[in-house]
């Protein structure tokens, strides 16, 4: 027989990428370490961590919002246990970097497979989130060092003020209609 | 948008005094009050909570990718119950719908195998199915049965616990037991998988080119703001605060984040567009970003759906700067036939990941593989009709050849070669010996290309057209080269007819149409061949033209072209690629329906081939010889 359809390369393995995966996964244990200034919010990180691992290693949406969820949860803690204002912080972005770092290998691996070449991509989505939180954490701190005569409060409830609007904004926003580069 | 605008301007505005503030207590105007603060917690909270309730659906979405390395699997015929029993030999008026109806359809089917197979009569046959006699299976006996027989306890607690399953388990045990009447048996070899015998390869592109869509890569992250600031203020923490300014970024990023203007371009080579089957063929492909840049373009080849990746990926995921481009190759095993590479997919991400864009580039390429002909080495079984050419088909009448024939009186003229000396001898009459004659024959091989014989035994075989196809060409130069006219037609919706002919040009243009016209290559979809087909096909068939068929045999109407056929004088071999499995109890029934209609057209005189998958066709071919 002349049709031959064996040894074919077979379905693509459609699993998380390895790469983003990791990295996810490193920015989880850093939310662990960052929020571990009271056992709840210890906890509560590393149950997020552990859903979120489980969520890359069968390949489901789910499990990983639901960790990276814990992990914000975790945070929040630790901030209310007093956990210091910096590891807060950093808490919070490495918490959103391993959500969105997660999701970025589950899509990945959906479309193009996990054998797929995609780490130049990969890296440059990793880098700019994470550049995003840094470039939010450094000004966010400078304002409260600068400030000089303790926190008035007229001040923090205008800034609030404005942080509510910006969400207001933000959510009406439409991504799709954002300037062009 | 206005409002908007508003609103950020007020926002601005308001970050300033409030830096301000920081910096010299005392500048602004907004009155500082802890009661405030709280208040503006609730808000916060309020908002977070109907936020998280808005949200209908959580998770992101993304465009699918087909998969464009596996080459569309074979349908397993049989997927459908209902759809075997209509038209089912024997028992034509079953009306196939839900329930009761589905009952009457089985016993009618349960009647005709019973005629066939047991040799009872049909009011007998409709007898023993209402006393349920007809099996041992009780199970099957009662579902077909007039009046309720007794049944067992676990039967009755089946029923009562699960009724619909009940109903379901005894539908398949009767289908099975009615195939089994027809000699199919559940433990035959049975390579179809239920899971996937029904799927067919989707490897057309997704959703539609060019519209940009957002993703919800983010989705949540307003909340995670609102839920910080609510907890924050209410709690009086300031480090939980800072964090929903963190998150506040995010959204931020998500949601107005650079967009990119996709442009791109793309190109693909084949190392050999006219490759021999089962080569393999290096594919290159290239794109070039046009416009601006690209962070995230997750790229899939449009392979055609009958090829298989051998080695490499068609997928790439890269990013482009302005002008740069990218070049990835993988190798495709060629087969036979005209493959049409599609459009490369690209799907271009924002770099936030929150939208997606879709895009189809590069322009379609077709490769084209024409095997070369191997006659198939066992004679191939033809019906006895000459023509008035010498050629190797035995034929009905003496004169000269090989093989004896019969004996007659002497005649003169007659060539002395052909007396039977030693009769003359011993009795000294004169008679001569008549041989078999032989005569070419005119032939025409016809392949069921329809969509209904686009079916096979196991998802990843041939299915029974390309069978056909295969079996053609080996048939075709065997019979070519064995003296005879040889021509080839399709049928099915396409039009395909090359007349019977001999030489060296005609051996040539058969292998060429066999492996590249669109009536073999394409399946024709759903739409049905023309009902005035057979007429059609009868006037361009030359007198004295016998044919070979090369059909599945799973459906009355091609049982019918062949009575037509011979009919109008046409003789008509069947050499049929059995595509039926017995994974299923529907694929079984399939297989004792297409048993039937063998067994029919072989009472009528009409020789058929069952080509059971996996057996070569020479000692399919050998065994009709040896039985005849």
């Amino acid at each position: 027989m002349s049709n031959d359809t064996s040894n074919g390369v077979g379905p693509i393995e459609r699993s998380p990428t390895y790469l983003s995966s990791t990295l996810a996964l490193l920015a989880g244990v850093s939310t662990a370490v960052l929020s571990a200034y009271a056992q709840v919010a210890l906890g509560a990180t590393l149950a997020g961590l552990l859903v979120l691992g489980l969520g890359l290693g069968v390949g489901r949406q789910s499990p990983v919002t639901v960790g990276g969820g814990l992990l914000v949860a975790g945070v929040v803690a630790a901030g209310l246990s007093g956990a210091p204002v910096l590891a807060t912080v950093l808490g919070m972005t490495t918490a959103l970097l391993a959500f969105d770092l997660g999701t970025t290998a589950l899509g990945l691996g959906e479309q193009l497979g996990r054998e797929t070449p995609t780490s130049e991509v990969e890296l440059l989505h990793a880098v700019a989130s994470a550049a995003v939180g840094l470039g939010v954490v450094v000004p966010a701190l400078a304002i409260r060092e600068v400030a000089t005569g303790g926190q008035p409060v007229s001040a923090v409830f205008g800034l609030l003020v404005v942080v509510l609007l910006s969400v207001v904004v933000l959510r009406r926003a439409d991504p799709l209609s954002g300037r062009r580069a | 948008m206005n409002r908007r605008r508003v609103l950020v301007a007020a926002g601005f505005g308001l970050f300033a005094v409030s830096l301000a503030e920081l910096v010299q207590p005392g500048v602004s105007p907004i009155p500082g009050d802890e009661l405030l603060l709280t208040a503006v917690g609730a808000v916060a909270l309020l908002y977070a909570v109907a936020a998280a309730l808005a949200r209908r659906r959580t998770g992101p979405e993304r465009v699918e990718t087909p998969d464009v390395e596996l080459p569309e699997p074979a349908t397993v015929p049989g997927g459908d119950i209902a759809a075997v029993l209509q038209r089912f030999p024997g028992a034509e008026r079953v009306y196939a719908g839900a329930g009761t109806s589905r009952r009457n359809g089985l016993r009618r089917v349960a009647v005709a195998v019973l005629t066939r197979y047991r040799g009872l009569e049909p009011a007998a046959a409709r007898q023993r199915v209402a006393e349920g006699v007809w099996t041992d299976d009780s199970d099957a006996a009662r579902f077909l049965a007039d009046r309720r027989l007794s049944s067992s306890l676990g039967q009755r607690v089946r029923r009562f616990v699960a009724p619909d399953s009940g109903r379901e388990r005894a539908l398949d045990r009767t289908v099975d037991a009615i195939a089994a009447v027809a000699g199919v048996q559940t433990d035959e070899e049975s390579p179809g998988d239920p899971e996937t015998t029904n799927e067919t390869g989707t490897a057309h592109l997704a959703g539609k080119t060019g519209v940009r869509r957002r993703t919800r890569h983010w989705a949540g992250v307003s909340v995670v703001v609102l839920v910080c600031l609510a907890v924050g203020l209410l709690l009086e923490e300031p480090g939980v605060l800072l964090a929903g300014v963190v998150a506040v970024g995010y959204a931020a990023y998500a949601r107005v984040g650079p967009q990119t203007s996709v442009d791109l371009s793309g190109a693909r080579s084949l190392a050999d567009s006219e490759p021999d089957p089962g080569d393999d063929v290096a594919v290159t492909v290239t794109v070039t970003n046009e416009g601006g840049f690209c962070p995230d373009l997750r790229i899939v080849d449009g392979v055609p759906e009958s090829l298989a990746v051998t080695d490499g990926s068609p997928r790439r995921g890269v990013r482009l700067r302005e002008g740069e481009s990218v070049t990835f190759s993988y190798t495709v095993r060629a087969r036979q036939g005209t493959h049409e590479f599609g459009p490369t997919q690209v799907l271009a991400r924002s770099l936030s990941n929150s939208t997606e864009q879709e895009l189809a580039v590069g322009s379609e390429t077709t490769v084209t593989a024409v095997p070369s002909l191997r006659p198939v080495q066992e004679p191939v079984p033809l019906r006895r009709q000459p023509t008035q050419y010498a050629g190797r088909a035995p034929t009905d009448s003496g004169g000269e050849g090989i093989e004896f024939h019969t004996v007659r009186e002497y005649k003169p003229g007659d060539s002395m070669t052909r007396i039977d000396w030693n009769r003359r001898a011993r009795t000294g009459e004169l008679t001569t010996l008549e041989f078999r004659r032989e005569r070419a024959t005119r032939v025409v091989l016809l392949v069921d290309a329809r969509s209904t014989a686009r079916v096979g035994h196991d998802p990843g075989a041939p299915d029974a057209v390309e069978r056909s196809i295969g079996a053609t060409q080996r048939v075709f130069p065997a019979l070519l080269s064995e003296g005879h006219q040889v021509g080839i037609a399709a049928f099915g919706p396409a039009e395909c007819f090359l007349a019977p002919d001999t030489g060296t040009s005609h051996r040539q243009r058969g292998r060429d149409l066999l492996a590249t016209h669109p009536a073999f290559n394409e399946n024709p979809g759903p739409d049905e061949t023309r009902h005035t087909w057979g007429l059609r096909f009868r006037k361009q068939l030359p007198d004295n033209t016998q044919l070979v068929l090369f059909s599945p045999l799973l459906d009355l109407r091609v049982v019918r072209v062949v009575r037509t056929l011979e009919a109008h004088g046409h003789p008509v071999t069947v050499l049929s690629p059995d595509p039926t499995a017995t994974g299923t109890p529907g694929q079984r029934l399939m297989r004792a329906r297409r048993r039937l209609l063998v067994t029919d057209l072989r009472q009528t005189g009409v020789p058929v081939l069952d080509w059971a998958p996996g057996t070569p066709l020479a000692e399919t071919l050998k065994r009709e010889v040896a039985t005849r």
